[in-house]
């Protein structure tokens, strides 16, 4: 039986549920805004294609940048999808391996050193893999392996041997020099298989080759699994290459960069200073700092206020690759930029990426990250309390505290309601609700999300995995699902 | 019974029933009223060919339940708007006049060169509903979350000054309805952690929980005189009707239903005597058709059983989702739309008293959500090319 108060609160949103049809779409740009504002990005996009040549002249800035900056915000969130679908990935395997029934499958090392270079736990996933190539994995996965481990050892700083694996020409090998470089060469054979698609048209897409990118892309299916595994009777394993996830991030960062920068580039106005500061956002997360900074060099006097300070910490960083930061000119700008929250938020995102070179303000950051929603007299967008709720899980702060917290900024009347909760908040809570051991809300949430997400579906498979696992005591009855 | 029977199977089958014809049930179905060959006055009174008109027509979308002002002139009515639910008002009395947006979120500038880019300024977010209007008919309290996920009550008026929240503090509060001497507004908070009702009082701001319990209270109505507000309580497997005194601070509710029928929404007569709710009893037991059950108000008729049963005054009908029966103005007769997909939701009175039925013609279809003016104005919501538009008709026949 539900719980009284569920009823009460179906109750008071009765008349939304009945109100099953959906008003038309407004046409033109108006009708594009409100789908972004409802978290429709793809909805938004397509309402403007479709209705490209009876947008007047004068709406069509406006429309370039919606159609940039819905790129950039499913970027965002895929990239949060990714962390969530690292964590949830390995904890499944680990359930795996414990599992006896699945202990001979040899697909659970090769996902597990799969995911752990995902995560960027490059050591561990250079160990992981480094076996398999003796294994009885099919050769395109040994290959998998290689390339994988490859890549760790790239970002360990053993270049040169990372270097000697990364010479083939596959479409794997591509992308792959392109995670460890930032540039790859397209591969010259012809990718056939969905997975080979996606991977070519994210190195496509660098080399500045969009449309053939997007040729590649007609009808990418996110949702397919890379290897089933039947060799237990009554019992399909299912597995999901992170690698997927990974290249599709970049090609939502990509897609925004080719629908930014010539606006950024060519136009006037607070449209060409916001679509370069998103462009070079989007560069930048895609390991080209150079061509970021050109950008955010260009945008930064004519931003607002809003922007300004995240600006200005990104164009700082861009340079950071060649020239690890002065501790001088950190204070300087933690001192100028720690009053705007997003500024904050993207702090805690660098140090990520490069712990070591901010650690001096781990302090500073844990205090202010605290306090940050609390600080301002406006109530914050559900994006930023989605992009916050992750920088504290991320940071290994008590879940269930966090679950209260997110709550409170979501619609209770409408949950899971991507008209009514952004798709970061949601998500913040599904991994919360996670670490809280609140398997059936946090699947619950995923569900909702992935109807528009459809590259959800592997993270929610694993979280299926993970309370199949965990609400019976052995687990390993159900863990075939 | 089994007249009641080929009557249901007769419409089933789209055997329409003659236009505005008055049909007496048998005597046993209804012993509390007069013989049933007493031509019901209260229904002699009533227009039995309507000619609806629409007072919220929009191309594209659906709008639903409407709310009479005490004096009859203004009508509210919600409709989703984007990812808004919007709440508007109209002036029934001006053909052709346009409806009045009511809103939680107060009108606010871009706060930055992107949110002006992204029309963020534009738009209304929020969510509105549940409007109960004041007895002077200007002033009103509704249901809103100002585009936050907070549910409040609000109040507002028609005088174009906006609206701002009623109450502080809010946990999840909604259901507003305003006395008809407009000394209080009851309302339904999940403060105590599940849905009680509260009571305000709208001059001093002071308030009280009028029930307590482990069941959730929702939907409450005042009785005409002010002193009285049924409601519904239970859980998800069973609902009841209760009535509590207002008057007394201490009062312990009334129960009026016991048995194992979901009971929803109760509404008093306008004479103050009768109480109508939803039931999911039905003779054919049939959980999912739903009845019109009436019963005395001051708790003296049965709570169960077949004597609980045969209080039923129509059977089959459209479950309204917000509000309960709709009473007609004079006499003791209810509106409702009986569940007919066939015949597009007919539109049927019926005397509480003497039990007999009127269908009256709208050619409207998929007719719910009636209401009636203290006039005799009809508005409910019915079809028009897919989408749900608000209809008003005079129901009194001009003498």
């Amino acid at each position: 039986m539900r719980a009284p108060r569920v009823v009460w609160l179906l109750a008071l949103v009765w008349a939304c549920a009945l109100c099953a049809a959906q008003a038309a779409v407004k046409p033109g740009l108006e009708g594009a805004q409100e789908l972004f504002r409802q978290n429709r990005w793809e909805e938004a996009r397509r309402h403007l294609r479709s209705q490209w040549a009876s947008i007047p002249e004068k709406d069509r800035p406006a429309a370039s940048f919606l159609i940039g900056r819905s790129h950039v915000r499913e970027a965002e969130f895929y990239r949060a999808v990714r962390g969530f679908g690292d964590e949830a990935g390995l904890a499944y395997l680990g359930e795996l391996t414990t599992a006896a029934a699945s202990r001979k499958v040899v697909w659970i090392p090769l996902f597990k050193g799969l995911y752990q270079v995902d995560s960027d736990r490059n050591a561990e996933g250079a160990r992981t893999l480094a076996p398999l190539a003796q294994s009885a994995l099919p050769a395109p996965w040994k290959a998998s392996a290689r390339l994988r481990r490859a890549l760790a050892l790239h970002r360990l700083g053993r270049i040169p041997e990372a270097a000697a694996l990364l010479k083939e020409a596959t479409p794997e090998a591509r992308f792959a020099a392109l995670l460890a470089s930032g540039k790859a060469e397209p591969p010259a054979a012809s990718a056939t298989s969905p997975r080979e698609k996606l991977l070519t048209a994210a190195v496509l897409f660098r080399a500045g080759r969009a449309s053939e990118a997007e040729a590649l892309l007609a009808g990418a299916n996110l949702d397919l699994p890379d290897v089933e595994d039947k060799s237990a009777p009554k019992k399909l394993l299912r597995f999901h290459d992170p690698v997927v996830a990974s290249a599709w991030e970049r090609i939502c960062w990509e897609r925004a960069v080719v629908a930014l920068t010539p606006l950024a580039t060519g136009g006037g106005g607070a449209e060409a200073s916001l679509a370069a500061y998103y462009a070079g956002l989007s560069l930048f997360s895609l390991g080209a700092p150079d061509e970021a900074a050109k950008l955010l060099k260009a945008a930064s006097a004519a931003l607002g206020p809003q922007l300004q300070p995240s600006a200005r910490l990104l164009l700082a960083a861009c340079g950071w690759q060649d020239r690890p930061p002065a501790a001088a000119e950190l204070t300087a700008l933690w001192d100028g930029t720690q009053g705007q929250p997003d500024a904050v938020l993207l702090w805690e995102e660098l140090r990520r990426s490069s712990p070591a070179k901010l650690e001096p303000f781990a302090t500073r950051l844990d205090g202010r990250l605290r306090d940050l929603l609390g600080a301002s007299a406006e109530r914050p967008s559900g994006a930023l309390v989605g992009r916050w709720g992750l920088a504290r899980l991320r940071r290994g702060e008590e879940a269930s505290a966090l679950v209260n917290a997110l709550s409170e900024h979501r619609d209770k009347a409408n949950k899971n309601k991507l008209e009514w909760n952004d798709p970061l908040l949601l998500l913040a809570l599904s991994a919360a609700d996670y670490r809280s051991n609140q398997y059936a809300q946090a699947l619950e949430t995923l569900f909702e999300l992935s109807k528009t997400f459809p590259g959800l579906r592997p993270l929610q498979w694993n979280l299926q995995g993970i309370y199949a696992a965990r609400q019976t005591a052995g687990g390993e009855a159900r863990i075939g699902q | 019974m089994t007249y009641s029977r080929t009557l249901l199977l007769g419409l089933g089958l789209g055997v329409a029933m003659p236009a505005a014809q008055v049909a007496a049930r048998p005597a046993e179905q209804s012993p509390e009223g007069p013989s049933a060959a007493t031509v019901s006055r209260t229904l002699t009174m009533v227009e039995r060919q309507l000619a609806p008109r629409s007072v919220s027509a929009t191309p594209d979308e659906n709008e639903w339940n409407p709310r009479f002002s005490p004096d009859g002139r203004r009508l509210s009515f919600e409709r989703r708007n984007g990812s808004a639910q919007a709440l508007f008002v109209v002036d029934v009395a001006v053909p052709s006049a346009a409806a009045e947006r009511v809103t939680s979120q107060p009108p606010r500038a871009a706060a930055s060169a992107e949110e002006a880019l992204l029309g963020a300024s534009r738009s209304d977010d929020s969510f509105n509903g549940q409007l109960s209007f004041h007895p002077d008919s200007r002033r009103f309290v509704f249901t809103g979350n100002a585009g936050t996920g907070v549910y409040r009550l609000y109040e507002g008026s028609l005088e174009g000054t906006g609206s701002r929240p009623l109450t502080p503090q809010s946990k999840e509060d909604g259901h507003p309805a305003v006395s008809p001497d407009g000394r209080f507004v009851v309302y339904v908070s999940a403060r105590a952690g599940i849905g009680k009702l509260i009571l305000r009082d709208l001059t001093t701001g002071t308030e009280r929980q009028l029930t307590s319990g482990d069941k959730v209270d929702l939907y409450p109505a005042w009785s005409p005189d002010s002193r009285q507000v049924a409601y519904t309580s239970g859980d998800n497997d069973n609902h009841d009707v209760f009535v509590v005194e207002v008057s007394l601070p201490q009062a312990t509710p009334r129960q009026l239903t016991t048995w194992k029928y979901d009971d929803l929404r109760p509404t008093f007569s306008p004479d103050g005597t009768l109480l109508a709710f939803y039931s999911n009893y039905s003779p054919s037991g049939e959980e999912k058709e739903w009845s019109i059950v009436t019963v005395p108000a001051d708790g003296t008729g049965p709570t169960k059983g077949t004597a609980l049963a045969k209080l039923a005054a129509a059977q089959n009908v459209v479950k309204d989702p917000e509000v309960g029966p709709a009473w007609l103005p004079w006499g003791r007769a209810l509106v409702y739309a009986r569940n007919n997909k066939a015949e597009w939701n007919p539109i049927y009175l019926v005397d509480a008293d003497t039990r007999e039925e009127l269908r009256i013609e709208t050619g409207t279809r998929m007719n719910h959500d009636l209401t009636c003016s203290r006039d005799g104005l009809l508005a409910f919501r019915a079809q028009v090319a897919s989408w749900d538009d608000i209809f008003v008709a005079p129901l009194r026949r001009a003498p």
